[in-house]
């Protein structure tokens, strides 16, 4: 029997939470690593914490054979392994495993969507998941077109306009794209099936709590808002550091590289995120509208000066935390003559009359000293005519916005010392989420998966958003597969990268924080 | 744990001595100014307190009167608090206010210069705050919101005329205890009536069995209030007219009128030490066209089974997540961070009728 639609439910409170429609959510990949890593660690907590429509159904597809009961032990094993809070409740988990499924089938046989589909109408009926369908894209990136096309011939993906009474949406995973050109064609390939509102590209670092208070800490406070412009603020510096190398993922990252992988995607949400203007409402579309004119207002960097404005590195053998570290080519799956950066920092300048003059500095790298990523608000100096002896260049106020780990902010003022002199040293105030909050922050995956359920893509990158991104740094790609680094290895592993990368923020007389 | 009299000049010097060379962090994240005014409500609202202050360090000036004592008295005293431990562990100051009913109008200059400048206050009353004569009217235009817990209401008709008029005329945020409380049982049943025709089916009552825990042998005097609540709310949400309240083996029954159906809503107490006294067990929808709901607590589980059937169809059972707004973090950020709820003033409409006449 067909319900009715409700266009609003009395019961409801317009305070409350929005409450997730029943849905089956099927996973692509579903025996890769960020399945049993995330994705189902992400999926148990939100039906834990009650979060999960009560009419919910998840369903692995993949290219191995297995039955449900080996999938569900298998998921079972990576819940209690990798989930943030353990150990994993028995009671629960007697009746959320009997909602996770296995469907086994190449991504490119009709045969197997066909089955898929027969499968989902079974569970609709078995659970009152009511035809509404999620499909994760958890696989290599080759396969989003083969798979987005198989599901729309197969009427697993419903025309949301003439489609009323369920809906179909698909998270896909990054890269969004190898570069510009693939983008668009990736782009242009889904669109046949898929329209803009049913598309949610992912990007994690949206998910994390830190990265969504920045809005509240930016248009919640008069005090950052007012002084956030290029009358009081010297530099941005956003870095994202790790101390570990590439590891097992040697194949992955020869093909991506440093660029693609962090500062094309991550990194640019970051900073649009801090250089956006506010936006007229906290819709989507509202935010992502301002989001695409920050990145549609950076300077394209010149190709004639790349060096001025991009720096690349690849870590040499070193030592990180005290115990040697093999450098990049000597990786597994890596090239020994490799070219792929595994460093980059940026200077760029955002043309607009809020930023004009204002330098972004932006720094990622791997076998760095440590894992840090944070975003720095570099104020000018005051006018040093009072305490100029005491204070230093670099005693400047800083607004630092900790991404992880220790999520947080800090701000660095400066202050007397106690007694009849007037030294003067720099201070923090520090807030730390975990501490003054006391509760541990949800995974940016559960952020994610369950703001899909409920339809709502804010923390989504939209496809201008990705296409400005690439039509940035594409330029850079080639330039650099097209030049030979001459001096790779530049960078000991478990140092901060290259000397170039010193040199292109010293020239204008400032350094890199050190973190 | 460090004690002071904080009467004297000398507190300031005190509350630093007290935490210098301890390698303490000292944090108040907000005011909380608790007042109790009789033994049995002074337990209730420490144990309030301590939920609190075990996830949101603050400043907590506690007073404590006794109506039912005739003797005269006035103590003070300030403790330094600590939660976590090793470098985790901080602290924070908890003032200790126990006064004689007469000498209660000193007690607002007390707390006064002891709050916390730029922190929210908050007020956390073990009394019906529509009865507070000496203290709440002295401290509430400082206070950011005032959080109650209306267990003690003595006469529910009264006290929902005057909470209204207070809401309508202080400009002041006043949380309820126990509609916060009721809050996992209104989004279970939101979730449960999800689609119009569950919707017309429970507009078509015939009979709503709401039990909650309670001593069926010896009655809780208040025990019933979140079911009282749950079931008005549903009344004003869904427009039910009340026409009688009585009760019956000193259990509440309520007649209601549904377009030209009459309902009947029943409050059961049941005798189980699974749940907070007063917490809502289960909710029973019986309809006019045999259609049967059944949504009841799972024994040791948070969550509640829901079985549905109408005379075409039977459903599934399955489960739904009970959030535990009795304790913790969730009943913490409900009452200090959820705004005034629109909800809770058109349950509080559906109150103010006198229908209830003698009955509670």
């Amino acid at each position: 029997m067909m319900t009715k639609p409700l266009i609003s439910n009395p019961l409801e409170e317009s305070t409350a939470s929005k409450i997730a429609e029943p849905c089956v959510l099927v996973i692509f990949g579903a025996t890769g690593d960020l399945t049993a890593r995330k994705l189902l660690p992400a999926i148990y907590n939100l039906k834990r914490e009650g979060q999960l429509p009560s009419h919910f159904a998840c369903v692995g597809f993949a290219r191995r054979p297995k039955s449900h009961e080996q999938f569900r032990t298998e998921m079972y094993d990576a819940i209690n392994k990798y989930s943030r809070v353990k150990p994993i409740d028995q009671k629960l988990w007697s009746t959320f495993s009997e909602q996770i499924f296995y469907h086994m089938s190449e991504f490119d046989n009709d045969a197997g969507y066909k089955n898929l589909d027969n499968f989902l109408q079974e569970i609709d009926a078995k659970f009152g998941t009511k035809g509404n369908r999620i499909f994760y894209l958890s696989t290599p990136p080759s396969y989003f077109e083969t798979i987005i096309q198989k599901l729309g011939a197969h009427g697993l993906i419903y025309n949301s306009e003439k489609t009323h009474n369920k809906w179909s949406r698909v998270i896909v995973e990054k890269p969004f794209g190898h570069d510009l050109e693939t983008a668009y064609e990736l782009q242009r390939s889904i669109s046949e099936y898929l329209k803009e509102d049913q598309i949610y590209r992912i990007d994690h670092w949206l998910g994390k709590e830190t990265v969504q208070n920045l809005l509240v800490m930016r248009f919640g406070n008069a005090i950052f808002e007012s002084t956030w412009n290029n009358r009081y603020i010297d530099s941005v510096q956003i870095t994202v550091s790790e101390d570990i190398g590439v590891g097992t993922r040697g194949k992955f990252w020869e093909e991506a590289g440093m660029l693609r992988d962090i500062v094309q995607n991550h990194m640019m949400q970051l900073l649009s995120l801090v250089a956006m203007e506010p936006p007229v409402d906290i819709k989507a579309d509202s935010i992502r509208d301002e989001k695409v004119k920050v990145l549609h207002s950076i300077r394209p960097i010149p190709l004639q000066q790349l060096d001025q404005f991009a720096i690349r590195g690849q870590y040499g053998p070193g030592f990180v935390n005290g115990e040697p570290a093999k450098g990049y080519r000597q990786e597994d799956n890596v090239n020994e003559s490799s070219i792929v950066e595994s460093y980059v920092a940026l200077q760029l300048f955002i043309d607009n009359w809020r930023w004009a003059g204002v330098p972004f500095y932006l720094r990622a790298g791997k076998r760095l000293p440590k894992k840090a990523t944070e975003i720095a608000v570099i104020f000018k100096q005051a006018p040093g005519v009072l305490f100029n002896r005491s204070c230093r260049r670099d005693d400047a106020n800083v607004l630092v916005i900790r991404i992880q780990p220790d999520e947080g902010i800090a701000l660095r003022i400066n202050s007397k010392v106690p007694g009849i002199n007037n030294p003067i040293q720099p201070v923090r105030m520090d807030f730390r989420y975990g501490s003054y909050f006391g509760v541990a922050p949800p995974e940016a995956y559960e952020r994610l998966i369950i703001d899909c359920v409920l339809g709502d893509s804010t923390l989504f990158a939209r496809e201008d958003e990705v296409l400005t991104s690439w039509k940035l740094f594409t330029p850079i790609l080639e330039r650099w597969q097209e030049v030979r680094p001459h001096d790779f290895p530049n960078y000991p592993a478990g140092t901060w990268g290259p000397l170039a990368a010193d040199q292109l923020i010293q020239r204008s007389g400032r350094h890199w924080r050190f973190l | 744990m460090v004690t002071h009299n904080f009467e004297d000049d000398e507190l300031q010097e005190n509350l630093t001595v007290a935490v210098e060379g301890q390698n303490l962090i000292k944090a108040s994240l907000f005011n909380m100014i608790v007042i109790a005014d009789s033994v049995q409500r002074a337990l209730h609202c420490q144990e309030l307190v301590r939920l609190v202050t075990e996830k949101f360090p603050c400043r907590v000036i506690f007073v404590q009167s006794d109506e039912s004592s005739q003797a005269d008295f006035f103590h003070t005293e300030h403790t330094l608090q600590s939660i976590g431990t090793g470098t985790n562990r901080v602290c924070f100051d908890q003032f200790i206010i126990e006064s004689s009913i007469n000498q209660l109008h000193k007690v607002p200059f007390l707390i006064l210069p002891n709050i916390m400048p730029d922190l929210p206050v908050y007020i956390l009353l073990g009394h019906d705050p529509t009865l507070d004569r000496v203290i709440l009217p002295q401290l509430q235009k400082d206070a950011n919101r005032v959080i109650f817990d209306a267990e003690s209401i003595d006469n529910v008709q009264r006290f929902s005329e005057r909470m209204l008029a207070a809401i309508h005329d202080k400009h002041t945020d006043f949380i309820d205890v126990n509609w916060a409380r009721t809050k996992a049982w209104r989004e279970v049943l939101a979730r449960v009536f999800n689609d119009r025709d569950k919707l017309d089916r429970l507009d078509q009552s015939k009979l709503i069995q709401i039990s909650f825990a309670g001593r069926t042998i010896q009655p809780q005097p208040k025990n019933e209030i979140q079911a009282i609540y749950l079931q008005a709310w549903l009344a004003s949400q869904l427009g039910w007219n009340l026409l009688n309240v009585e009760k019956e083996d000193g259990f509440l029954r309520l007649s209601y009128r549904a377009g030209q159906m009459p309902i009947t809503v029943s409050l059961v107490p049941k005798d189980t030490d699974a749940l907070e006294p007063g917490a809502v067990f289960s909710v029973e929808v019986m309809t006019h066209n045999d259609s049967h709901f059944l949504i009841s607590h799972e024994r040791e589980r948070q969550h509640v089974a829901v079985h549905s059937s109408t005379t075409e169809r039977c459903e599934m059972p399955y489960t739904l997540f009970l959030s535990n707004f009795q304790r913790g973090t969730a009943l913490v950020n409900e009452i200090f961070y959820q705004p005034l709820s629109e909800h809770y003033q058109g349950m509080l409409q559906a109150l103010n009728h006198a229908a209830w006449g003698q009955s509670l």
